[in-house]
């Protein structure tokens, strides 16, 4: 099989030909590592590409292999992660050029996870500086520069998990791990193309994670179809005594879940409202193709809570005190983008008895919603309201006129809620659109099984970006 | 680059008393702050000319005294309008009804 079709395999894919010795883990890992550093810089996806560490850890992987000690669907995988998760001795910068000599001696448990999965690490991500807990408004907003989605290089990957979205969209690895607070899984899961799960709060171990907001921060796999999402989070999944907000559940998968009855899934009431021609019509035709699987209800109404800004105080407030030395210490003077130079200022002065109302209403969000959508398998509504913003361009002024509608991101992350974002087409300048499934906390399992059904009747998720041509 | 921002602790006081007789004169934005993302994730909102309140004024004070030395005048309006945002939120979740028995989303363990 040519390379620049070997780099495009799904996991599932890449592992029978690992298991059946079709293909060697360090040959997989070199090709990686090979369009990593030839493609990796045309996207700004990469910090650091972890040349030793993947040698040897794939060396290891084809010794076991051979020895029949296969570990299971991961071993031998490449993979990159959000350089935001401590690394032990590889540098770790946060994407903001204050830390871009930090270097940890510990690993985060998700790297550690995957390590013992037998997964590959080659390479630390690029990502929007400090996750974007500053306000960024532009793409161009790490030390490393803007992120590009492989669809269109004039356009940004989305953030703040900006490399991990870009670099499996264009085959630079097989899989990435993202982080989201609020958005920052979707939003560059559906600007490139690709298929990105933020699991429930909780659910995945955030030991190692750059915190920016304690209480809404996670951690999920960005893949090229739902099924790895899945195969990932197992692998990644379940209590961790050094995180305390980590829950004591396990999500287990092994073989591809499908429905396994008729789902309900629910529009969401207004979610096309002010949405780009493309993004309903591909939204529309997305319906059609989940009706052999499932139930629609054609509007669900959204409880009509203030999801926005309850995420923004928490961010606001967690996020100054998170970053509290940087600011006072005036050091976010060095960060990239201008908006980042001065966000933390104003999060200084929100008073405590503001976050603590934030954090009561938020209370009444996860039971509202929860009583919403216990009522179905999933809510659904396109992932963003426009395709990828050009680059150069402040997102408020990027399609004017377009965007708004009901705050499922807020909404979902205030609830603590999971979500998967698929793509279901492409839109304005060959960019991608998505669809976004939200459900219950801890309904991974029929949120990627709906999404696996529509992966199967659809090839969005196939199509390879024009980088190479 | 404009210079750096500096203050007088009596222009601050004066201006904290002057917000101390005019509090909560915050208006109220039902929907467009609302459907704003979160600030972690930028999302495009219609940018409205933002004039900060008394208390954002205030509070921006309260920036310009501690932080003012490493903030320009126009960063520093910028941050006032960024406060200024802040307390619209806030005042918003203000009007939400809770009793005195709802407690916030975190929990505290006495355990090690």
């Amino acid at each position: 099989m040519p390379d620049h079709e070997l780099a495009f395999l799904s996991i599932r894919e890449l592992a029978q030909l690992l298991r059946s010795r079709r293909l060697s883990p360090v040959e997989l890992t070199r090709l990686y590592l090979e369009r990593l550093e030839r493609l990796g810089p045309k996207l700004g996806a990469v910090v650091t590409i972890t040349h030793e560490l993947a040698l040897e850890q794939a060396r290891r992987a084809e010794r076991e292999i051979m020895r029949g000690q296969y570990r299971g669907l991961l071993h031998g995988i490449p993979y990159g992660v959000k350089d935001l998760l401590a690394t032990r001795g590889i540098p770790t910068t946060w994407g903001a050029a204050p830390y871009r000599n930090q270097v940890f001696d510990y690993d985060a448990t998700v790297v550690r996870r995957l390590q013992r999965a037998g997964a590959i690490l080659v390479a630390k991500l690029a990502m929007v500086e400090l996750a974007g807990g500053m306000g960024y408004n532009t793409a161009d907003a790490s030390f490393t520069g803007p992120g590009r989605t492989p669809w269109n290089l004039d356009y940004w990957s989305g953030g703040s998990s900006s490399g991990s979205g870009a670099a499996v969209a264009a085959g630079l690895v097989a899989f990435a791990i993202g982080s989201e607070t609020s958005g920052s899984i979707l939003t560059p899961a559906a600007f490139c193309g690709i298929s990105g799960l933020r699991p429930t709060y909780g659910l995945v171990s955030r030991y190692g994670a750059m915190a920016l907001c304690w209480t809404l921060d996670k951690l999920g796999p960005m893949c090229r179809t739902a099924d790895d999402c899945g195969i990932v989070l197992a692998a990644i999944s379940g209590k961790d005594p050094k995180d305390p907000s980590s829950v004591a559940r396990k999500f287990t998968y092994s073989a591809p879940l499908r429905p396994t009855r008729r789902m309900r899934v629910g529009i969401v009431k207004g979610a096309l409202e002010r949405v780009q021609p493309e993004v309903r019509k591909n939204f529309e035709a997305a319906v059609e193709v989940l009706k052999r699987y499932a139930t629609i209800d054609p509007e669900v109404a959204l409880p009509d809570l203030p999801y926005g800004q309850v995420v923004g105080i928490i961010v606001n407030a967690e996020g100054a005190s998170a970053f509290r030395d940087l600011i006072e210490g005036g050091r976010l003077a060095e960060l990239q983008n201008p908006r980042d130079r001065i966000g933390g200022y104003a999060g200084m002065t929100v008073l405590a008895v503001d976050y603590l109302q934030a954090q009561r209403v938020r209370v009444r969000i996860r039971q509202a919603l929860d009583e919403v959508l216990s009522r179905y398998d999933a809510l659904i509504a396109p992932t963003r309201a426009t395709v990828a913003y050009p680059i150069g361009v402040e997102f408020e002024r990027a399609y004017p006129g377009v965007g708004g509608g009901p705050a499922l991101i807020p909404a979902g992350n205030a609830a603590g809620v999971p979500a998967l974002s698929i793509p279901n087409g492409f839109g304005q300048a060959g960019l991608p659109t998505a669809l976004q499934l939200m459900g219950r906390a801890f309904s991974e399992a029929a949120l990627i099984a709906l999404a696996n059904a529509y992966q199967q009747e659809t090839d969005w998720h196939r199509r390879r970006p024009p980088l190479e041509a | 680059m404009s210079k750096t921002v500096r203050t007088t602790r009596r222009q601050f006081l004066k201006t904290v008393a002057a917000t101390a007789l005019s509090p909560s004169t915050l208006p109220l934005l039902e929907g467009a702050e609302g459907k704003k993302d979160a600030l972690a994730v930028a999302m495009p909102s219609p940018q409205q000319p933002l004039t900060p309140s008394a208390a954002a004024e205030a509070l921006g004070e309260l920036v310009r005294v501690r932080y003012g030395r490493f903030l320009t005048e126009e960063q520093l309006a910028e941050v006032k309008r960024q406060i200024e945002r802040n307390l619209r939120s806030a005042e918003r979740l203000r009007s939400f009804p809770l009793t005195n028995a709802d407690e916030p989303d975190l929990i505290f363990r006495a355990m090690p």
